[in-house]
């Protein structure tokens, strides 16, 4: 029996390691890479039109902007909206149009805006976050330094770097102020994501997933603004948690539960209080901090394998994840 | 991490580590991953540069490595990145393939490009031959190292333009905020415009430039790019319900401060150093590529392996800037400027300087505050060399 464990977790492994290989655009020799290049071209033609500026003529920041319905909805950063309740939008052409603000969830730095003229305008569809994985091909556009007349918005290549925090992903499509709320898009031209924010490395560009939109679409649309923006993914109530209080027994590798919180996913799984933690979906967990490292990658509603030592048994117990936010609301 | 918009300062966690440099939560797998495929893409890329490598020499300034340079002419040329040569141009030289170096000595200087045509002594090198099309927007472009590695690859970001705002036609309007409608309300002239000198006033609507309509300012500044000062142009405006045309002589942009942000200036540099001089060339395609500045000044090819031009510039984290072999070739032919008379271009510095409140004129500076300009300036060279020693310890 424990042969077979042992299988399981490394099959469990191999697959997805697979599947971050399959996912990608695979370079073997220039002839590849010029099938990229006329893909990457096609990308910057085909959703240029649909990439806008945002100016705040109240806060006076500008940001970017992407349309994703032909009757004007503007998917950006949450950060981009703060402050205001009008915006500017400005096409790469400099047709200048106004729009107002929807709503907005600050955890995942995403809002909407809504053109306020007739369409139909020009729009990007939407793609899929959660499927990319590091090596994933993107292109990234943007108003760096606010809306410039004298240039279209500036076009960047890259790849997925990392997944996570939750909804989050980075890319090495470098990015600097005026960028926020630009399109990243795959290489179908379809929306994945939306830019967010930096870090000093060329590699640490910032997107807030497009699947976050697809799970508060409603809220969001019908006006709602509720969450905060915070770059520390342990801190963002959109965390996902198991639901238990970490601890350590001398002497072990793995987290203790010692506790387990009210409505808790992790109790509902069968987990219980002296359980000793020691992988996440194969991964080893031999500290609380590298468990919270896992788990930050992950997103809330993600069904995750933990492999579980009670009184000298191994366990195997799926866990669906929850944000912070909604195990602690009433 | 920065917030594109707000900084917001990240909060230690204890036991687990989020340095600033580093890519949050990044995995050993997906390293692995993109270490595996950046190599994937280097090997794939470098057939491409064989030919433009043997062009490409490194510069060097006594035991320093300044600049790339790219072989011209019948192989007794090489041209450079000026400013990065200027600034120590004694015993010059360059390495060629297999480890040889020449001595060089300065031939002329185009101030505006900044760029410095250099004489090599003995025997010819292989001379670049350049391709005039214009490569498209998204299309792959790439730097290589004399020894055929690639040493920057990237997309076109935008199309060719001219940087130089003094280049650009300046109509003088200001535009009014509160106004709501269609078009743009002048709230007021600039002095000695175009818009001044001609028949437009104060509270007029300017509804259309020729044919185009004018949704608001943004609409009105870009229908005015590429329009060559010393155009004459038909606007319609509105006054007091009734509609006319009006025509404006256009004159050229002043030369106005730039005002960046601190926050906008710090990011720039988030990623590394930056070439000193760095904007206002006639002839810029953007790129995403990240030469360092000390890779400036070599061949740039497509993935055909054809020269479409050479790099003039680090701009900053986002930005790098490559001038069409088209430009360079028509550069070519004028006559550069003696360099015991050129100087080196100092609009970078000024701009580098915070500045604040209302938009003035640039003063005259008297000798004293523009030393104390490039003692900022080296200052800050310095830092963004220490950085990228920095950067050269890290494990990538």
């Amino acid at each position: 029996m424990k042969v077979n464990r042992i299988f399981s977790l490394l099959s469990v492994g191999l697959i997805s390691s697979t599947a971050f290989v399959t996912a990608r655009e695979p370079i073997h020799d220039l002839k590849d890479l010029v099938n990229l290049e006329s893909k990457v071209e096609a990308v910057s033609q085909k959703v240029m039109p649909a990439t806008v500026a945002l100016i705040s003529q109240t806060t006076g920041s500008s940001g970017s902007g992407v349309i994703t319905t032909a009757d004007g909805l503007i998917l950006t950063a949450a950060h981009v909206v703060q402050g205001a309740d009008e915006l500017e939008i400005v096409f790469a052409d400099g047709k200048q149009v106004s729009g107002k603000v929807l709503g907005a969830n600050y955890s995942k730095d995403i809002a909407m805006v809504q053109i306020d003229g007739k369409g139909p305008w020009p729009f990007a569809a939407m793609g899929a976050s959660k499927p990319l994985g590091a090596g994933d091909w993107v292109v990234a556009l943007g108003h760096s330094a606010g809306f410039d007349a004298a240039r279209t918005p500036p076009v960047r290549f890259g790849r997925v770097v990392s997944k996570g925090p939750g909804n989050f992903l980075t890319t090495d499509c470098t990015l600097i102020g005026g960028d926020s709320g630009g399109p990243l898009f795959d290489l179908d031209g379809k929306i994945v994501g939306i830019n967010s924010s930096i870090g000093v490395s060329l590699t640490n560009n910032n997107h807030a997933g497009i699947d976050g939109f697809k799970e508060d679409w409603d809220r969001i649309k019908t006006g709602e603004a509720w969450g905060m923006l915070s770059m520390n993914p342990f801190a963002n109530p959109e965390m996902p948690v198991l639901g238990i209080d970490l601890g350590r027994v001398r002497g072990l590798r793995g987290v203790a539960v010692i506790g387990l919180v009210r409505k808790s996913p992790a109790a509902a799984a069968g987990l219980r209080v002296g359980d000793l933690i020691q992988t996440l979906d194969g991964a080893e967990t031999p500290d609380a901090a590298k468990l919270l490292q896992l788990l930050a990658k992950r997103q809330s509603g993600d069904r995750v394998k933990l492999g579980v030592q009670r009184d000298r048994k191994q366990l195997e117990l799926e866990v669906k994840l929850v944000s912070r936010e909604s195990l602690f609301a009433d | 991490m920065k917030s594109l918009v707000s900084i917001i300062v990240a909060l230690a966690v204890p036991g687990v580590s989020l340095a600033e440099e580093e890519v949050p939560l990044l995995m050993p797998f997906e390293r692995q991953e993109l270490d595996a495929q950046g190599k994937e893409f280097a090997e794939a890329i470098t057939p491409s540069l064989a030919k433009a490598a043997q062009s490409t020499v490194r510069v060097w300034s006594d035991s320093r490595r300044v600049a790339y340079g790219t072989v011209i002419g019948d192989g007794t040329k090489i041209l450079s990145k000026w400013s990065e040569i200027a600034r120590n141009p004694e015993n010059l030289r360059v390495d060629v393939v297999g480890n040889e170096y020449r001595d060089v000595k300065l031939g002329g200087v185009y101030e505006d490009e900044d760029l410095v045509v250099l004489e090599v002594e003995g025997k010819p090198l292989t001379p670049v031959r350049w391709t005039l099309d214009a490569p498209k927007l998204g299309s792959f472009l790439s730097v290589p190292q004399p020894d055929g590695r690639p040493a920057a690859y990237g997309v076109v970001s935008v199309l060719e333009r001219n940087l130089r705002e003094t280049d650009q036609a300046f109509l003088g309007v200001i535009g009014d905020l509160e106004y709501n409608g269609q078009g743009v309300k002048i709230d007021r002239m600039v002095k000695n415009s175009g818009a001044a000198d001609s028949d437009l006033e104060v509270g007029n609507v300017i509804l259309k430039v020729e044919e185009r309509s004018i949704s608001g300012l943004m609409e009105l500044k870009n229908a005015l790019v590429g329009i060559a000062p010393g155009t004459t142009i038909s606007l319609l405006v509105e006054s007091k319900g009734t509609a006319r045309t009006v025509e404006v002589l256009l004159g050229n942009r002043p030369k106005m401060p730039q005002f960046f942000g601190d926050r906008l200036q710090t990011m720039e540099r988030m990623g590394g150093a930056i070439s000193q001089v760095r904007n206002s060339f006639t002839h810029a395609i953007q790129t995403d590529m990240k030469p360092k500045p000390n890779q400036i000044g070599g061949p740039v090819v497509n993935l055909k392996g054809e020269t479409v031009g050479i790099t003039i510039a680090r701009a900053d984290r986002t930005r790098s800037f490559v001038m069409p072999a088209a430009a360079v070739v028509n550069l070519l032919k004028k006559d550069p400027k003696n360099p015991a008379l050129a100087q080196v271009r100092s609009e970078e510095t000024q701009a580098s300087l915070p500045t604040r409140g209302e938009s003035r004129q640039p003063r005259e500076m008297p000798g004293g505050e523009d030393r104390m300009r490039r003692h900022l300036s080296d200052m800050q060279r310095l830092m963004d060399h220490l950085r990228e020693e920095m950067d050269g310890i890290e494990p990538r």
